[in-house]
């Protein structure tokens, strides 16, 4: 069962494959994807980050949601060294970066907490996979080719994992490098990562864009992280392990 | 990117890695054919990395292209490289891929002058039957031995390889913040032009 709806400003796809599959299975992901936005959006008035943003209330009384987003932001500005910050330049916070991703594989335990095995969530690029595909073998992921954005120029097998793409080539410049407070280097068009899970592989895949060029080699150093970078002449440059996913076996 | 463009920078990789090869003929006395199995040189500790890997180059080109492209990597998870050959020193990691589908036009094709951190390359294509035929280089860096050192510390230690268009049988498309509802149908059609 398949269906693809606009969620949080992008479209999102659920396929669950698991044979007692029902529409409210479904509508519930799509439902949770609602809920996230109404309190995560900044482009919307009422939602909390937007009245945290205005000071109307105060830390005690955030939302556990609301909490959790705000430590797991704290911890991957660590990680990455800076590159990536919810703090945005103009002093208020934008937590986007790593709500997509966390937002994906919430709905993924959902799912889980459902019974269902076989489901891929696909959310504005950003993919959680579990078990199997419709064949029984292993999900089948396409990487858009940024320069042609109705091709794809990567093809990688996965299961049980999260796969994300930060990159320049849609919506504008919308990384931006909270080191030098500039936007990505535009020399790196896309950064494709492959991670345990879709939110891991999603923050990653932004600081790792913000980066620059030494975004690949950072996801190299990480254990469990495969990533795929392309620059503007056309060049794939990508980690020691990444091959092992362009394989069906 | 138009299609010229691509075509050239497919076209400077490959002719880096032939001279590349060229240089491990030179200085390995050694022929490629011989070459059968992977022959990876682990270097030190890059700088850039802190991440000792493995560094090898395998050749792009096509089947019936100049002796001096070794072989086809097509990015079909179907058909790994037939052969690899690794450079000692290589100054960039460079794994070149030819779709094997793509059939260029006829004529020769002069490269962008690329900057390799030690001076410029600068190659030339010759197209017959839509397969290269020849590569050659308009200039190259002299100082070889120098370059070597440089290029042993400086360069990161990841494979490349020049992006092709693959087919569309995917269950999902991972892209920067995408449009993947039209996706499907766009290509479709556009797969319809093609034939």
């Amino acid at each position: 069962m398949k269906d693809s709806r606009i969620v949080m400003g992008m479209p999102v796809t659920v396929e669950v494959v698991d044979i007692q599959t029902s529409m409210s299975d479904i509508d519930s992901v799509f439902d949770y994807f609602k809920y996230v936005n109404d309190v995560f959006s900044v482009h919307k008035h009422d939602s909390e980050i937007s009245c945290i943003n205005r000071g109307e209330i105060t830390p005690q009384s955030w939302s556990a949601d609301m909490k959790e987003i705000f430590a797991l932001a704290e911890d991957t500005r660590r990680v990455t060294g800076g590159y990536f910050d919810a703090l945005r330049p103009d002093g208020l916070y934008d937590p986007s970066g790593i709500v997509k991703g966390w937002a994906i594989e919430r709905a993924k335990k959902l799912l889980q907490a459902r019974g269902l095995k076989h489901f891929c969530i696909e959310a504005g690029g950003d993919i959680a996979l579990s078990g199997s595909n419709s064949s029984g073998a292993k999900w089948i992921v396409g990487i858009r080719n940024p320069f042609k954005l109705e091709t794809i120029m990567k093809t990688i097998y996965g299961t049980d994992c999260g796969v994300a793409t930060s990159g320049n080539y849609l919506r504008g410049n919308h990384v931006y490098n909270p080191k030098t407070k500039k936007h990505a280097s535009e020399e790196v068009v896309s950064v494709t990562v492959i991670g345990p899970n879709v939110y891991e592989a999603d923050r990653f895949a932004t600081a790792a864009y913000a980066m620059g060029r030494e975004g690949i080699s950072f996801i190299e150093k990480m254990n469990g992280f495969e990533g795929y970078m392309i620059d503007n002449k056309g060049i794939a440059t990508f980690t020691s392990g990444f091959e092992q996913y362009t394989y069906i076996k | 990117m138009n299609f010229k463009k691509i075509v050239a920078s497919m076209l400077v990789i490959l002719g880096f890695s032939s001279y590349a090869w060229m240089e491990k003929t030179k200085n390995q006395n050694e022929n490629s054919s011989n070459s059968k199995d992977s022959n990876t040189i682990h270097n030190a500790t890059p700088i850039s990395s802190g991440v000792p890997l493995s560094q090898e180059v395998v050749y792009g080109g096509s089947e019936t292209g100049s002796r001096r492209v070794d072989t086809v990597t097509s990015s079909t998870p179907q058909a790994p490289a037939s052969k690899k050959v690794s450079i000692v020193g290589s100054v960039t990691n460079t794994r070149s891929t030819v779709g094997t589908s793509s059939s260029y036009k006829d004529g020769t094709y002069t490269g962008d002058s690329v900057d390799v951190y030690y001076g410029n390359i600068q190659v030339q294509a010759i197209i017959r039957s839509g397969k290269i035929a020849d590569v050659s280089f308009l200039s190259y860096p002299s100082d070889r031995q120098r370059s070597l050192a440089i290029a042993n510390r400086a360069m990161p230690v990841l494979s490349q390889e020049a992006i092709t268009i693959q087919g569309s049988q995917v269950d999902a498309v991972s892209g920067a913040t995408a449009t993947s509802s039209g996706f499907r149908q766009s290509l479709a059609s556009a797969l319809v032009k093609a034939k």
